[in-house]
């Protein structure tokens, strides 16, 4: 693999936050990069850290108090934690763009569609009125919204969820930008809609050759649309590969687990739905050892006492946290 | 729009009726015989009596309530009962200070409670938020009349810079005008300055933990413009509500600031009123002062719709 086609590398990132409960590392040294056009699927459970490693990358937390910050994010080779913060704010909507979860508390109630999508123009293009309205006409159409030219004038609250999260991602492109983060773009929705939005994404990421990560905790959004998977548990990464790889030859019992709790309708027998024993333990209280060791049906006395490193097994890119997987074991 | 503040306005009148009948009854909630009371101890009965005949007393109660709303509707206030002249005319003259007063009062209030207050939620936990917090809390606790005090010792007698107490009105020129306003604007303005500048702090404390706040910053968007724009016009709709309030209860409160200052407004003819019994007075000063209750609150209803797109007028 070339170095030069690395659009972001994520080194060793932490991301410290400073709460009423003393520190928490919602992120512990998390590394993968994501190559110019690629789309990167983030997997976990909530909370292990997804969305903090996505808005990490943003630096969208108050840095002076809340959040601290440690190893390195490169976007196209420029340490991104060295600039000054003010001048982050050139990267934010411009090169990197971010889609939230949830569209109607993510747009802003009291400002139309068209003001939401033509600010960022504005900020970055410093573009008139009249030329960002028709960029914002323009935008609207290539996200499949009927009627902009009305849609513009309207309230987020008069459409519907679908088109709200249309919407979004018409402001998240409005600057053409480089990395597109989607944070559960489809969680919020329903399932036809999702669909679409997901071949919207990925059609996006083809037409513009722009690089997306897809931060979720469905495998099978991951399965449809992703290059490369990395799965996080608890703060940490626990297994990274190639969608093909993950899916025919998992290694991390989490990953495991994951992929046998989808549902499957071809299957014969009528088996119970596989579920990962127990739930994922508190910042506050992060276990020595394996991370998941506690609920890990394979862990032994080694998994708790020693920590793991993600190492490279396999070929083709693939990493796990997990010693037993590694020499073969179960 | 229209059709909602025709509703609106509509929907004043039996409220107005109610407050009609609890003002109309007033002479006669009040124990004792208002015509005694005004005449005073020494008065012989047959100038009570006369006085009785005046006031319309011997007639009964429900015919004279309808002649006393039909002339109010007509625009007749009635005459004064201690001095002969027409109510309107007395209350035309004292209006106009509290008016200019309670205005000036909520625009000084204004000036000094929303940037405080979105200052400090910003700012939160920081030295500036913690001032902040204590301007808030002093203005709560100290009373208008002692900062008024306080103000006059200040101002007027080391600095100044002002006239100890007086009003000069508008048209004797605007500087002499907002001069002679300023501390009494100021004395009934900081308390509801501290309320604003609690609520605009803890509102916007809110907002700026939003999704869209954060969606905002992630297109790139200056601190600066997102509390003052994206942040700010969703923190209005409580903030407006106080405000509305304030604005209400500076009006109708500002009888002791005028009291101390020494400014003929509506709060003087309310209290000479009250001690002279003066009930054709007080009677109409209270029914303006709920007419003015419900136009401020129609206001800000109105203004909720304009601020806020979700809340629909029309419906």
């Amino acid at each position: 693999m070339e170095k030069n086609n690395d659009l972001l590398i994520v080194e060793n990132l932490t991301t410290t936050f400073n709460t009423e409960r003393g520190k928490l590392k919602a992120v512990d040294g998390v590394s993968f990069n994501v190559k110019n056009g690629e789309i990167l699927g983030i997997v976990g459970e909530s909370g292990c850290g997804k969305s903090v490693t996505s808005q990490s990358i943003m630096r969208l937390y108050d840095e002076k108090k809340f959040a601290e910050f440690k190893g390195k994010i490169l976007f196209k080779g420029e340490s991104l934690f060295d600039i000054p913060l003010p001048k982050m704010r050139n990267y934010r909507g411009e090169k990197i763009s971010m889609i939230f979860q949830d569209a109607l508390s993510a747009l802003n109630p009291v400002f139309t569609i068209g003001e939401q999508i033509r600010e960022p123009l504005w900020i970055h293009h410093r573009m008139k009125k009249d030329a960002a309205k028709e960029r914002a006409i323009e935008l609207l159409t290539l996200v499949g919204i009927p009627d902009p030219s009305k849609r513009i004038d309207q309230y987020p609250h008069e459409l519907s969820g679908g088109m709200r999260q249309r919407v979004m991602i018409a402001i998240a492109l409005a600057c053409s930008p480089e990395l597109l983060i989607a944070d559960e773009p489809t969680t919020a929705l329903d399932v036809t809609i999702q669909a679409q939005i997901m071949d919207l994404i990925v059609e996006l990421n083809k037409k513009l050759n722009m690089g997306v990560i897809l931060i979720t905790h469905d495998l099978a959004v991951v399965a449809e649309t992703c290059n490369r998977v990395v799965v996080m548990y608890l703060g940490q990464i626990v297994e990274e590969a190639t969608v093909t790889e993950i899916f025919d030859n998992p290694m991390h019992p989490y990953t495991k687990g994951l992929l046998q709790s989808i549902p499957r309708i071809s299957d014969e027998k009528q088996e119970r739905l596989f579920m990962i024993p127990g739930t994922v333990p508190l910042l506050s209280n992060v276990p020595h050892g394996c991370r998941f060791a506690e609920r890990c049906k394979y862990a032994e006395e080694a998994c708790r006492q020693n920590n793991q490193d993600l190492e490279s097994c396999g070929g083709a890119g693939h990493k796990v946290r997990c010693w037993k997987a590694i020499k073969g074991i179960n | 729009m229209l059709k909602y503040l025709f509703k609106r306005i509509l929907a004043t009148i039996p409220v107005l009726f109610i407050v009609s009948i609890v003002i109309f009854s007033i002479v006669y909630i009040i124990p004792g015989d208002p015509a005694a009371v005004i005449l005073g101890e020494n008065a012989s009965q047959e100038d009570i009596q006369a006085l009785r005949t005046r006031m319309g007393l011997d007639e009964p109660p429900i015919p004279r309530y309808f002649n006393w709303l039909d002339n109010i509707l007509h625009g007749d206030l009635g005459a004064s009962t201690a001095n002969g002249t027409p109510v309107a005319t007395m209350i035309a003259n004292q209006i106009k200070p509290t008016l200019n007063l309670a205005t000036f009062a909520m625009l000084l209030a204004l000036i000094i409670a929303l940037p405080l207050g979105m200052w400090a939620a910003y700012k939160k936990g920081t030295w500036i938020d913690q001032a902040v917090t204590v301007i808030s809390l002093l203005g709560i606790s100290l009373p208008s009349f002692l900062l008024g005090l306080f103000l006059i010792m200040i101002g007027a007698v080391k600095l100044r810079w002002f006239p100890v107490s007086g009003y000069v009105p508008f048209s004797e020129g605007i500087g002499a005008h907002f001069n002679a306003l300023f501390m009494p604007a100021f004395a009934l303005g900081f308390i509801h300055a501290a309320l604003i500048m609690r609520i605009t702090r803890a509102t916007l404390l809110e907002v700026l933990n939003t999704d869209y706040i954060r969606m905002a910053k992630s297109k790139g968007v200056h601190n600066f413009v997102l509390v003052a724009k994206h942040a700010f016009k969703n923190t209005l709709v409580p903030v407006i509500t106080i405000i509305g309030q304030s604005f209400i209860i500076a009006l109708s409160g500002s009888t002791v600031i005028e009291a101390v200052f020494g400014i003929p407004g509506v709060g003087s003819l309310i209290v000479n009123s009250v001690s002279r019994r003066d009930y054709q007075v007080i009677q109409s000063v209270v029914l303006l002062t709920a007419l003015l209750n419900i136009t401020v609150n129609l206001i800000v209803d109105l203004l909720y719709g304009v601020i806020d797109p979700r809340i629909r007028l029309d419906r």
